[in-house]
């Protein structure tokens, strides 16, 4: 009975604290300003479908994040792919939603002047990536140019993705790793200068993955806001910065392919 | 150049000067300094940029880089081009584009090293817009510059307003004032004056304008007063040739303007002109003198007119004759009334003349049987001694007397209401005239029981100079009168100065008579000045008299600048009162022919002398014989001129006495003659006249040396010859009575003159007043014995009298003669 009591004054506490405030992090791939920007109206939806309090919790870094997810901090949480997989480890969080209608894969580019044409050209050469953990840009070519192509290139990390192409434009790298998507955000006098001699190995794309003490009923809720979004031609573009273009259902099980890479020897812990 | 661009032109200078000023010398030296200044702090402002991007760099955040470095970039894209960041080895990490680092106009490179831990990462290089960035300065600049211009402009646009409204304007306005002025609107408003140069240079104008209008007036009035005149005037050059006529001109001559002007003004004169004696004319005028005549002209019509001409030279400048005025007055009609003026006035003086025949023709019938009529009854007197006969000649001499004074008083009346009566300016000694008047009217005060005394002031001048016989005429009158008019008492004659000015020479004399008679009632103290009043209830039968001597005599004190004053109480006494103002006074040593003092002929004794007694009427002859009987005279006897001059050439008379009207030959002709011939020329001769018209300017200016107005008395006729006569007088005959000493000349030496005046005079003032019997006798002896040499008997004389006196104890005889010894010695002159 004391047992059911206090299963009980913790549901309610829970409820309550729910109630109050549900914490949404997101992993910091652009500056604060931008995430704020991206996901301030989604969240003020879901507090008016659900009578919930969401608070936005902000991360100055990747590895700020990745302590903050780790312990468990965030109800809801946006995050990568290799993220998802460590915070399923860690915390049991889970996948709930996801783009469907892409996959995520890494791009290395070249001056678009340079002889250079294929991954083997690159042993011994500079290559810039964003940081040592970014999944699509740096930690699925690193593993693939380690494991898949035998070769040694000078790594040079330099913060993000428009760094790495700037840097070979300007030519202080031979090449340098990024995503499709970053690569397409370029300007067109930034895309002409480059060139794409290769695109790794593809995968699913960042989910929404939740705490396991996340009332159901409240991941139901969130759940249905984000699909009211997605029908709505306005509200669908909120999802679109994300980037969710295709809203569909994700799993544990959609990350599997990923698990088998063995990203964990590349990941760099700070 | 006008006033306004003269005022203007400084501030366009001035702005010129703004001009290079600021952007030649100025602006390029700020532009300096401010590119040192832009350098100084772009330089520090990339090296702070470079430090902030140290970490991109180092960490090869291109992305970070370029964000930080464009936003930089977009902020300064004003002043910044081109900003370079090249690493250490080389690298151009921005922009994406190679820099060329080409020079541009307006630009300047400038570098800044970055280093990171005291090394090298690389350089900014960026290009600086100097312009942009000195363009604030240079708008300041350009701003201060055109501000310059603007208050310029602004000074030069108030200058031109403030120098239209205070110089220009006014200037303008008095311009067409001075226009308007000069075509003769004088009422034309001049502007209003202020108070600064132009307000002053208004006023003077105004006040040139006033002048130029009193001027224009003048000239305009003198224009029409000439044009208008009722005489001809015309002007002509210096040659001669009209220049200007007037209408009177045009009217008296007949010549129409525009005929005239331009001819010669001789060709205008009449024929005749040689005989009016024009050819002087020119002369006269060459020498600048004016030019007057009376003539004949002539009109255009040939008609002839007198005319008055006066022609006076017009001068220039320098004095030279630049033309002539011809002024004629038409004198035809004047001419014409001073023609018939003159026929009036020949016949008025031809009536005034046969009336004053008349009168002298009546005076001189009057005055001749009255001659006889006084004459033998004065002789007689002494001859009768009945005293019924006695008191009968008596009546007959004072019935003559007084129908003399009567006829004496009417022609003097007459002759001064006709303006006939002139002064004369003579020498007069007062105290002489006072001591006669003394002798003459004392006597018959004495007979009548009263005192008759004489007050002459000290500062009295001795000498005067006036007329005569008119103020002894005038005081005889009042002392007359006051004798007549008073029983009891007396008389007094004051005179003394009242007024004695010794710069100017001059003096009023104050002669008062005053006496203690019946007096005047205040109502008729004006009255008796006029001619036959006399008081009323006066008797005429107790006083006679004809009424005539109070006006005469107060018309003679006028006519001799003098007054009479009254002053009477009734029953008490009257107080006349004479001054004669502005008298010159006359020294004593100018007094050179003093008038003969009153003498009596008992008392005198000519010198050996022969007479001519010239006179048509036996009775005249007869008369002035006896009155010469005892005065060692030989008488001869003409009974008119011609025998007169005869005789004096024969007989060389000492002295001739004539009577002026006779017939075959007036005493005028006759003395004419006498003086005419070289053997008789110095012969005194003396008129013996009844004429009321023989006066002084008669004598002076005919050959008469005297005369006796008829009818003859006989002192006056002792009087005048003594003046021609050498004479003695009787001292034998001298009575010691109280009109002793009147005085008379007695020529006396110099010493003797000296010893009376110095040492006798002081010994006598001395005594006089010691009431010490033998002190006066001293003086009566000493008297004697130092004047005994001289042989002057009257002094003897005088000498034993007083001795004789102290005998008999005659005090009041001893005070009279001492009293009169100072006017004893008067009498004496120097020989």
């Amino acid at each position: 009975m004391k047992v059911l009591i206090k299963i009980c004054y913790c549901s309610l506490f829970i409820s309550l604290t729910y109630a109050n405030e549900i914490k949404v992090g997101v992993v910091p791939q652009f500056d604060h300003r931008t995430i704020q920007s991206i996901w301030e109206p989604i969240l003020h939806e879901l507090e008016l479908d659900n009578q919930l309090k969401y608070k936005l919790v902000g991360s100055p870094s990747i590895s700020d994040f990745e302590v903050k997810f780790e312990k468990g901090e965030f109800d809801f949480v946006y995050l990568n792919p290799y993220h998802l997989l460590v915070a399923h480890q860690k915390q049991g969080y889970y996948p709930i939603l996801r783009d469907i209608g892409r996959e995520l894969y890494g791009i290395i580019v070249t001056k678009s002047n340079t002889p250079i044409e294929s991954i083997e050209g690159l042993n011994d050469k500079k290559v810039a990536f964003p940081s040592p953990n970014a999944l699509g840009a740096a930690l699925i070519p690193r593993a693939e140019f380690a494991m898949k192509y035998m070769i040694s290139p000078i790594y040079l990390y330099v913060n993000s993705h428009d760094s790495v192409y700037l840097n070979v434009i300007l030519g202080k790298v031979d090449a340098g790793g990024g995503v499709q998507k970053t690569f397409n955000q370029q300007p067109e006098y930034i895309k002409n200068k480059l060139k794409i001699i290769y695109e790794t190995e593809r995968v699913a794309p960042h989910p929404i993955a939740v705490h396991p003490r996340v009332d159901k009923g409240i991941v139901e809720g969130f759940k249905r806001t984000f699909y009211k979004c997605y029908r709505n031609e306005v509200k669908k573009i909120w999802l679109e910065k994300i980037p969710i273009k295709v809203l569909g259902e994700a799993r544990i099980e959609d990350y599997n392919s990923l698990k088998e890479m063995g990203l964990e020897s590349f990941y760099v812990r700070k | 150049m006008s006033i306004k661009l003269k005022l203007i032109l400084p501030f366009i200078l001035g702005a010129i000067i703004v001009s290079i000023v600021i952007n030649t010398i100025w602006l390029p030296k700020h532009k300096m300094k401010v590119i040192e200044k832009i350098t100084f702090g772009e330089t520090a402002y990339l090296s702070l940029l470079g430090e902030a991007v140290v970490p991109s760099v180092l960490s090869l955040d291109l992305a970070n880089l370029h964000a930080n470095l464009d936003q930089i970039v977009l902020k300064k894209k004003t002043s910044w081009e081109e900003l370079s960041f090249i690493d250490a080895d080389g690298f151009q990490l921005y922009p994406l584009e190679k820099t060329q680092f080409i020079e541009k106009s307006g630009y300047h490179w400038i570098e800044a090293p970055i280093n990171s831990d005291g090394k090298n990462i690389g350089v900014f290089k960026v290009n600086v817009n100097i312009n942009q960035l000195i363009s604030g300065d240079v708008k300041d600049i350009k701003s201060l510059e055109y501000a310059i211009y603007i208050i310029l402009m602004l000074f030069s646009i108030m200058s031109f307003f403030l120098q239209y409204i205070f110089i220009s304007q006014p200037i303008q306005k008095t311009s067409v004032a001075v226009s308007e002025i000069a075509k003769g609107n004088y009422n034309y408003a001049l502007p209003v004056s202020s108070k600064d140069e132009i307000g002053l240079f208004i006023d003077s104008f105004k006040k040139m304008v006033d002048s130029l209008k009193d001027r224009e007036e003048n000239l305009r009035k003198f224009n029409k007063a000439i044009n208008d005149s009722g005489h001809s005037i015309s002007i002509t050059d210096h040659e001669g040739f009209l220049q200007y006529v007037n209408k009177s001109f045009v009217e008296e001559t007949g010549y129409e303007e525009n005929e005239v002007i331009g001819q010669n003004i001789v060709g205008f004169s009449p024929d005749g002109n040689k005989e009016n004696g024009i050819n002087d004319m020119w002369e006269s005028l060459s020498k600048g003198g004016q030019w007057k005549k009376e003539m004949v002209n002539k009109r255009k019509n040939g008609e002839k007119y007198d005319v008055s001409l006066s022609v006076s030279p017009i001068f220039d400048e320098q004095d030279k004759i630049e033309g002539y005025v011809f002024v004629q007055i038409d004198i035809t009609q004047q001419k014409k009334l001073t023609r018939q003026l003159e026929q009036q006035t020949k016949k008025a003086v031809d009536a005034n003349k046969a009336k004053s025949e008349f009168i002298a023709n009546m005076s001189h019938e009057i005055r001749t049987p009255l001659n006889a009529v006084i004459g033998f009854s004065e002789i007689l007197m002494p001859e009768i001694d009945d005293e019924e006969n006695k008191k009968c000649v008596e009546a007959i001499k004072t019935a003559g007397n007084n129908l003399l004074q009567l006829i004496n008083d009417i022609l003097d009346l007459s002759k001064i209401e006709a303006g006939m009566l002139s002064l004369s300016s003579d020498p007069v000694s007062i105290s002489t005239m006072m001591r006669e008047l003394e002798c003459v009217y004392a006597q018959s005060a004495k007979s009548k029981g009263l005192n008759f005394i004489i007050e002459l002031s000290p500062l009295l001048p001795e000498n005067i100079i006036c007329d005569e016989i008119r103020l002894r005429q005038s005081l005889s009158n009042l002392i007359g009168n006051a004798i007549k008019f008073t029983r009891e008492g007396g008389i007094r004659l004051c005179v003394k100065e009242s007024y004695v000015n010794n710069n100017s020479g001059l003096v009023n004399v104050e002669f008062k008579v005053k006496d203690t008679g019946i007096g005047i009632p205040e109502d008729q103290q004006d009255l008796i000045f006029e001619s036959f009043r006399q008081q009323n209830g006066q008797s005429n039968r107790d006083y006679g008299g004809t009424g005539l001597g109070l006006s005469i005599t107060k018309k003679f004190v006028e006519m001799m600048n003098g007054e009479i004053k009254l002053k009477s109480v009734k029953n008490r006494g009257s107080e006349f009162t004479i001054i004669l103002k502005d008298l010159l006074i006359l020294d004593s040593e100018k007094v050179t022919d003093m008038i003969p003092k009153t003498v009596f002929n008992d008392k005198i004794d000519f010198q050996q002398a022969k007479i001519l007694i010239v006179d048509d009427a036996k009775l005249n002859r007869d008369l002035l014989k006896t009155f010469l009987l005892n005065m060692n005279t030989q008488v001869i006897e003409a009974v008119n001129g011609e025998e007169a001059v005869f005789l004096s050439q024969q007989s060389k008379p000492g002295i001739i006495l004539m009577d002026i009207r006779m017939p075959v030959m007036d005493g005028y002709r006759a003395a004419e003659l006498i003086k005419a011939n070289q053997c008789t020329a110095d012969i005194p001769i003396i008129a013996t006249t009844a004429s009321v018209h023989m006066t002084d300017i008669n004598i002076k200016y005919s050959n008469f040396d005297y005369y006796i107005a008829k009818p003859i008395h006989l002192k006056n006729l002792v009087l005048v010859m003594t003046k021609f006569i050498n004479s003695k007088i009787k001292i034998e005959e001298i009575k010691t009575n109280d009109d002793f000493i009147i005085g008379y000349d007695i020529l006396i030496n110099s010493e003797l003159d000296y010893l009376l005046k110095n040492y006798l005079l002081s010994y006598w003032k001395e005594i006089k007043d010691s009431n010490d019997f033998e002190k006066i006798a001293e003086f009566s002896i000493k008297l004697q014995s130092e004047t005994r040499k001289y042989e002057c008997q009257l002094l003897n004389q005088y000498s034993e009298s007083l001795q004789i006196s102290i005998e008999k104890f005659d005090i009041l005889k001893i005070g009279d003669l001492l009293t009169d010894f100072p006017k004893l010695i008067e009498g004496f002159k120097v020989a």
